[in-house]
């Protein structure tokens, strides 16, 4: 199933691609890769997005079954891409200690979501059980 | 005229515009020269000339007539081109109609400013080159032998740098497909947790692509800072200097090679 | 790179190794079939070393640096060692830069220099001895200041 193009926001230009099957993981991370290069990051950047973009979009056919990958181009002084992870899972139980037992959490989200910080210059994540993700991610044009 | 030797663009304006009224026939105007800065007193001192050599008298308009239109024409050209120069713009050039002006002021006016802003990109682009220099001075990635490098690290490592170092580095190993890597840090003189941090991400992503890392030069201050902030190096392999690391690379290396050796006398190759 | 339905990736034997080669993305299913292959092909061929060669590949995200940690470590219970050939120096600074790392393979510059790394380490020592060593040594590299431990 091909993207969607949404158009215009104040941020920028925005796109919008549902994510249920394995390909659609491929297909956001390409995505994500094509926008950076057309923002202007250098092409081991495009790669750390692309791979960050593959890690939410995983978690979401994983665990959620569905959900949307969205990207936005940030304008103006602090330049750069912006990525939404939606979904309407089961939410995660235990923020905290996902982010804080890396080593040990092997089959769980928890190293890819790490993975994803530590790749990006702006992270957020909201999760509730019951309630669905949202993983919120920037990265600024050096 | 560089940065600090500005002349006040609106000044330049204004007189191009009293010459150009004075050629549209005005009969009185009104010239100010602007003397505080540097590049406003050499403009006076060119006028004074142009005054001279043309024997006009600015302050008297019958000195002014129509074949000296193109001499105004010219000089508020010029000086828009200056203007131009002063907020920066490098490619602003003077016109050819100027270059070839009969007029062998203006024309010479025209010449000196084309210089002018060729002189100034070319100075920019040798800083540019320079700083470039420099960068990769700072950090040169050597080949020290067959298979092996070797890159003395000097001073701060901050992560831009890391970055920029990672990136030589694995390019290079790749390159020349070496096998080994001595990461020298004898110039390091003080390291804290990111520093030591970003030294081991230099290793782990140098092994990744498949070369051997040594870490050599720790000094007794670094040493002691490292144990004191509790840095682990992990599986890190460190010797004492670049002579160590170069013969310890060089084993290891006569060492795989060995082993094909071996393999072919197997009767398997 | 394109996704096959039912994608199968060759194992190629080259005299005592087993060579794989990875081009397209992986899928779970892709992902479990390998294994099945590779600890089959294992089993029936005696073969003493794996190359997965990773050249071919654009992106690691976590679940295929597991997936290859997992062969690796597979492989090693049944006896053979596991080298990773050819990873882009771009993968690389974005898998150290999150953290993760491989386990329970080596890694080499090229299909070559993995195949005489895994001679090399094979003639090089017996398995008990090298455990002798281990045990002796644990993972402190730093003492011995060997680069081939």
């Amino acid at each position: 199933m091909a993207s969607i193009q949404v158009g215009s926001t104040d941020h920028g230009t925005c796109q919008v691609v549902p994510v249920a099957k394995e390909q659609d993981i491929i297909i956001a991370r390409n995505a994500g890769r094509e926008l950076c290069r057309r923002i202007g990051f250098g092409p081991t950047e495009q790669v750390k997005v692309a791979t960050a973009i593959s890690e939410l979009a995983r978690n979401i056919v994983l665990y959620a079954g569905r959900g949307t990958i969205e990207l936005r181009v940030l304008d103006g002084p602090d330049k750069g891409i912006e990525i939404i992870a939606r979904d309407d899972g089961p939410g995660i139980e235990d923020l905290e200690r996902v982010f804080a037992g890396v080593r040990r959490s092997r089959r769980g989200m928890g190293l890819g979501l790490i993975g994803t910080k530590r790749l990006m210059d702006r992270f957020n994540i909201v999760s509730k059980p019951g309630s669905g993700t949202t993983v919120t991610i920037a990265k600024r044009l050096r | 005229m560089d940065k600090n030797d500005r002349v006040d663009g609106g000044w330049l304006e204004r007189l191009a515009e009293q010459l150009e009224r004075v050629c549209a026939g005005e009969k009185e105007v009104e010239i100010k020269l602007d003397t505080s800065s540097p590049g406003g007193r050499r403009l006076e001192a060119a006028l004074a000339q142009l005054v001279d050599r043309y024997q006009v008298n600015l302050q008297d308009i019958d000195g002014f007539h129509e074949s000296s239109m193109e001499l105004a024409l010219g000089l508020s050209e010029t000086f828009s081109v200056l203007d131009a120069l002063r907020t920066g713009d490098m490619g602003i050039r003077a016109s050819a109609e100027m270059l070839e002006s009969s007029n062998e002021l203006i024309a010479q006016l025209a010449q000196a400013v084309n210089a002018t802003t060729a002189g100034m990109q070319q100075r920019m682009e040798t800083i540019l080159r320079q700083q470039e220099a420099i960068h990769e001075l700072s950090t040169p990635v050597l080949q020290l032998w067959d298979d092996v490098l070797a890159l003395p690290i000097v001073g701060i490592v901050d992560s831009t740098r890391t970055a920029d170092i990672m990136d030589r580095l694995l390019a290079e190993i790749v390159r020349s497909q070496s096998k080994c890597v001595i990461l020298d840090i004898t110039g390091v003189d003080v390291v804290d947790t990111r520093t030591a941090d970003n030294f081991i991400k230099m290793v782990k992503a140098a092994e990744l692509v498949g070369a051997r890392c040594v870490l050599t030069g720790i000094s007794p201050g670094v040493a002691q800072t490292l144990v004191d902030i509790g840095v682990d190096l992990g599986s890190v392999v460190t010797l004492r200097n670049l002579q160590d690391g170069l013969r310890e690379c060089i084993r290891y290396l006569e060492t795989r090679r060995g082993g094909r050796a071996d393999h072919k006398a197997n009767g398997q190759s | 790179m394109p996704m096959a339905e039912v994608t199968k990736i060759p194992i190629i034997k080259l005299h005592d190794n087993l060579i794989v080669s990875i081009q397209v993305d992986l899928s779970d299913r892709v992902v479990l079939q390998l294994k099945d292959d590779i600890t089959n092909t294992i089993l029936h061929t005696g073969a003493g070393g794996l190359v997965i060669d990773v050249s071919g590949i654009d992106l690691m995200d976590s679940f295929i640096t597991r997936a290859i940690s997992d062969i690796g470590k597979v492989a090693r219970l049944m006896g053979v060692e596991t080298v990773v050939a050819g990873l882009n120096p771009m993968i690389s600074m974005t898998l150290v830069e999150m953290g993760m790392e491989f386990e329970g393979v080596q890694a080499a510059l090229s299909l070559e220099s993995a195949l005489e790394l895994l001679a090399s380490s094979r003639s090089r020592r017996g398995l008990l001895s090298s455990l002798d060593e281990e045990q002796e040594q644990g993972t402190d590299r730093i003492r011995t200041g060997r680069l081939e431990d």
